[in-house]
C-alpha cells in the first residue's frame, strides 16, 4: 500500500494541524492537500497517473462546491479500489450515511480530535 | 209372471182336446186365458180368437174371427210371417218362436211374443204375450246403462254375465274378458273374500247388508282403484242374480288425499312458520293464530282466541289500525308496521301483510303475517347511533380516512379532500395511484397488494400529490368486506409538518456539529501543539484545553442525544 495520503478539506487551519499531528507521530506518510471536493478529485486523478496512487483518502463533507458524498462518489468513480475515510462534524447524521454509501469505508468524528485521527492512520497503515 | 213354460204345458192340453174332438171342453179355459191364442187355418184364416188377443189387438172377437192373421200383423213383419206360415203348412221347418209387431185396430205397434204350435188338419195354434212394455223397460234400461257414467255390473255363479260400457271404461276389461274370470278376482286382496261371500249371499237371493260400500280393485292395466259399488238382488234371464252399481272414486280419493296431505302440509307450514300468522273475523276478533305469533307476544292460543286485535294494538297504533282494516274492507291488501303490546308489557314492532277475507261475497275479516322485527328495529337504531357515532369519529379525525374498491375512492372523509386539497367529485372519478407521487408508487402498491393477501405490513412513509404540492404521509389500512365485496380501508396521517420539523431539527444539529465542533478541533489541535512547545508545566494552557473539552463534551452531546448537560 502506497503511504500516500490525500487529505481533501476546505479549513485551511484543519489541513494544516492534521498535517503536524501526523508529522508529529512520525507515521512518515507522503500527504498531500486539496481545498474543495474538484481539487481533490483532480488531485487523485494526478496522483494515479504519476503512479502515487493514495492509499487513504481523508474527506470533510462540508465544503463549497460539490461536498464530500459527491467528491468520494466521483473519485471512486475513477478508483473502485479507493479506501476513504470521512473526518467530519456530521457524523451520526444523514449526510455521514450517505457518505458510506458512495464509498467511505470509515467515518472519524471530529471530536475525537487529531489524535484519534493520527490512531486512526497508523491503524490502517500498520505502523 | 206369463210365459212360454205355460204354453209349453197347455200345448199337449189342446193337441189332446182337437184331436179327441174334445174342444169345447177346453174352449172356455182358452177364451180365458191371460195369454192371446189364435187358431190360424190353412188358408191364413183366423178360426179361433181369445179375449187376450182381442184385447192385444184392440179388436172385438167378431172382427177377428175369420179374418186371415196378417190383418194383425205391422207390414214390416207381414211378409216375414206369411213366408213361415207357408213353408209350415208345407211340412218345411220355420222358426216357431220369435217376436213380431202387431198392428192394433188404432194403429198403433204392440210387441208380440210368439209361441206356434202345429195342430192337426194343417191348422196353426199361436201363442201371443204382449211384451212391449218390457221391451220398452229393456230399451230404457239398455240406454240408461249405455248412457251412464257409472259402472253397471251383473253377476251369476261368481262371474260377470253383464257390463256397460262404463263398467268397461272403470275396470278396462270387456265382457268377454271378464267372463273368463271370477269378478272378485280383480278385487284388492285384502277384500276378495268378503266380496266373495257377499257376491255368493246376493247370487243366492239373499239381501246383504250393507249395501254400499268402497272396493279397492284392479283395472286390467293392474293400477289400484277405488270404486262405490251400491248392489242388489235381480232376477237376470230367469235366474237370481245381483246386479252392482259403481262409480270410480279413484280420482276423487286421489284429490280428498291430496286435499287431505295439502291442508297438512298448511297446517305444518303455518305452525312451523316463524312468521305469526293471524285470522279475525269482520269484528276484528281473533278466530285463527298460530303459536308463533301467540309466543311473540307472550301468551298461548288458547288465550287470544275470541279477543280483538285492537286488544293488543299499542295505543297510539290504533288509528293506523283501523284505517288499514278500512282499506282490507274495501278489498285493497296492505303492508305496514305496527306495535303490539305483549303480555309483560313490552312494545313489540311488527310488519304485517295482511288481505281481506270473504264469504259469500261480503267481507268476513282479514289474514295477515306478523313478521316480529322488535330485535331488528333495535338493532337497526343501535347501527344507526353506532353510525353516527363513527361518522362523527370520521369527520372530526385529524387523518384522512378513505375506502378504495377497484382502485377507487368509495369513501373519502373531509379530511382526506381536505389534505389532497379535491372535491369529492374529482376524487371519486379518480385512481388512488393518481395522488401517490411517482417515486413512491411502488411502495403503495406494494403495501397495499400485501394488505389484499392479508400480509403482516409496515406503514410505509410515503410522498403524495396535494392540489398545493407535495405532501408528506403515513398510511395505515387493512381490507375489509364492503357490500360484498372486499375494499381498502385507509388512514392517511399527514406527516408533512412533522417532517419539515424534523429536517429543521435536522439541520441544526448539523449545523452545530460544523460551527462547533470544527474550531473547537482546531482550538484543541493548537493549544495540544502550543502546549507542547512551551512546556508541559503551562497551567494556563492546560485550563483552557480542559475548558474547550467542557464545550466540546456539551456539543457531542446536543449533537448525538439532543441533551445538554457535560
Amino acid at each position: 500500500m502506497n503511504k500516500v495520503l490525500l487529505i481533501v478539506e476546505d479549513e485551511r487551519d484543519m489541513q494544516e494541524l492534521m498535517k503536524k499531528y501526523i508529522e508529529k507521530a512520525g507515521l512518515n506518510l507522503e500527504i498531500y492537500s486539496a481545498y474543495s471536493g474538484e481539487e481533490g478529485i483532480e488531485k487523485y486523478r494526478e496522483l494515479m497517473e504519476k503512479g502515487k496512487k493514495p492509499g487513504l483518502v481523508i474527506m470533510d463533507l462540508k465544503m463549497p462546491g460539490i461536498d464530500g458524498v459527491e467528491t468520494t462518489e466521483r473519485i471512486m468513480k475513477i478508483d473502485k479500489n479507493a479506501s476513504i475515510y470521512g473526518f467530519t462534524a456530521f457524523f451520526d447524521t444523514d449526510w455521514s450515511e450517505r457518505l458510506m454509501k458512495a464509498g467511505a469505508k470509515k467515518i472519524i468524528p471530529r471530536y475525537m480530535g487529531f489524535e484519534g485521527l493520527v490512531k486512526e492512520l497508523k491503524q490502517y497503515f500498520g505502523i | 209372471m206369463i210365459s212360454f213354460l205355460s204354453i209349453a204345458m197347455l200345448t199337449p192340453l189342446v193337441i189332446l182336446s182337437v184331436v179327441n174332438g174334445k174342444w169345447g171342453l177346453y174352449k172356455q179355459f182358452f177364451e180365458e186365458s191371460p195369454i192371446g191364442i189364435t187358431v190360424t187355418e190353412e188358408n191364413g184364416i183366423i178360426s179361433f180368437a181369445n179375449k187376450k188377443f182381442a184385447e192385444i189387438c184392440g179388436y172385438k172377437l167378431s172382427e177377428i174371427i175369420g179374418e186371415h192373421f196378417t190383418k194383425f200383423v205391422a207390414e214390416e213383419d207381414r211378409k216375414k210371417m206369411e213366408d213361415f206360415h207357408k213353408k209350415r203348412m208345407s211340412g218345411k221347418d220355420a222358426p216357431s218362436e220369435y217376436e213380431y209387431r202387431c198392428l192394433r185396430k188404432d194403429g198403433k205397434i204392440r210387441y208380440i211374443k210368439i209361441k206356434m204350435i202345429k195342430l192337426p188338419e194343417n191348422r196353426t195354434l199361436a201363442c201371443k204375450i204382449d211384451v212391449t212394455e218390457e221391451r220398452e223397460m229393456k230399451e230404457l234400461f239398455e240406454r240408461i246403462a249405455a248412457t251412464s257414467l257409472m259402472g253397471i255390473f251383473i253377476y251369476q255363479n261368481g262371474h260377470i254375465v253383464y257390463m256397460n260400457k262404463s263398467a268397461e271404461e272403470i275396470t278396462g276389461y270387456s265382457l268377454e274378458e271378464m267372463k273368463n274370470i271370477n269378478y272378485w278376482e280383480i278385487v284388492a286382496e285384502d277384500y276378495r273374500e268378503i266380496v266373495k261371500e257377499r257376491g255368493s249371499q246376493r247370487e243366492k237371493g239373499m239381501k246383504i247388508k250393507p249395501d254400499v260400500y268402497e272396493l279397492p280393485f284392479y283395472s286390467k292395466n293392474g293400477a289400484l282403484r277405488w270404486g262405490i259399488f251400491s248392489f242388489n238382488n235381480i232376477m237376470y234371464r230367469g235366474k237370481p242374480a245381483a246386479i252392482a252399481i259403481a262409480v270410480d272414486i279413484t280420482e276423487i280419493k286421489k284429490m280428498k288425499k291430496e286435499v287431505k296431505e295439502s291442508r297438512e302440509k298448511y297446517r305444518i307450514l303455518v305452525e312451523m312458520s316463524q312468521e305469526g300468522i293471524c285470522m279475525d273475523d269482520e269484528d276484528e276478533k281473533i278466530v285463527f293464530l298460530n303459536d308463533a305469533f301467540a309466543h311473540s307476544l307472550g301468551y298461548e292460543k288458547e288465550e287470544l282466541f275470541g279477543k280483538k286485535i285492537f286488544d293488543f294494538v299499542y295505543a297510539e297504533d290504533r288509528e293506523k289500525l283501523e284505517k288499514e282494516i278500512k282499506k282490507r274492507k274495501e278489498g285493497t291488501p296492505g303492508r305496514y308496521e305496527i306495535r303490539f303490546v305483549a303480555k309483560n308489557g313490552e312494545v313489540k314492532t311488527f310488519i304485517v301483510s295482511s288481505t281481506a277475507l270473504y264469504r259469500e261475497g261480503k267481507f268476513a275479516g282479514s289474514l295477515s303475517v306478523n313478521l316480529d322485527i322488535t330485535e331488528r328495529k333495535r338493532a337497526e337504531e343501535k347501527i344507526i347511533e353506532s353510525e353516527a357515532l363513527y361518522r362523527a369519529i370520521t369527520e372530526h379525525s385529524p387523518n384522512g380516512i378513505f375506502m378504495i374498491k377497484g382502485g377507487k375512492f368509495v369513501f373519502v372523509n373531509s379530511k382526506f379532500l381536505q389534505l389532497t386539497g379535491r372535491e369529492m367529485k374529482e376524487i371519486s372519478r379518480i385512481d388512488y395511484m393518481d395522488l401517490v407521487y411517482n417515486e413512491d408508487r411502488k411502495l403503495i402498491y406494494d403495501f397495499v397488494d400485501k394488505a389484499v393477501k392479508g400480509k403482516e405490513i409496515s406503514t410505509p412513509e410515503f410522498r403524495y400529490i396535494s392540489v398545493e404540492g407535495i405532501r408528506w404521509g403515513v398510511l395505515n389500512g387493512s381490507l375489509i368486506d364492503y357490500k360484498g365485496e372486499k375494499a381498502f380501508l385507509g388512514v392517511l396521517t399527514d406527516i408533512t409538518e412533522i417532517k419539515e420539523i424534523h429536517e429543521k431539527e435536522k439541520r441544526f444539529i448539523e449545523r452545530i456539529s460544523h460551527y462547533f465542533f470544527n474550531p473547537i478541533c482546531i482550538a484543541k489541535g493548537y493549544i495540544q501543539l502550543a502546549k507542547e512547545n512551551v512546556g508541559e508545566e503551562d497551567i494556563m494552557l492546560e485550563k483552557a484545553k480542559v475548558a474547550i473539552e467542557r464545550v466540546e463534551n456539551v456539543v457531542k452531546n446536543i449533537v448525538k442525544e439532543g441533551e445538554i448537560y457535560e
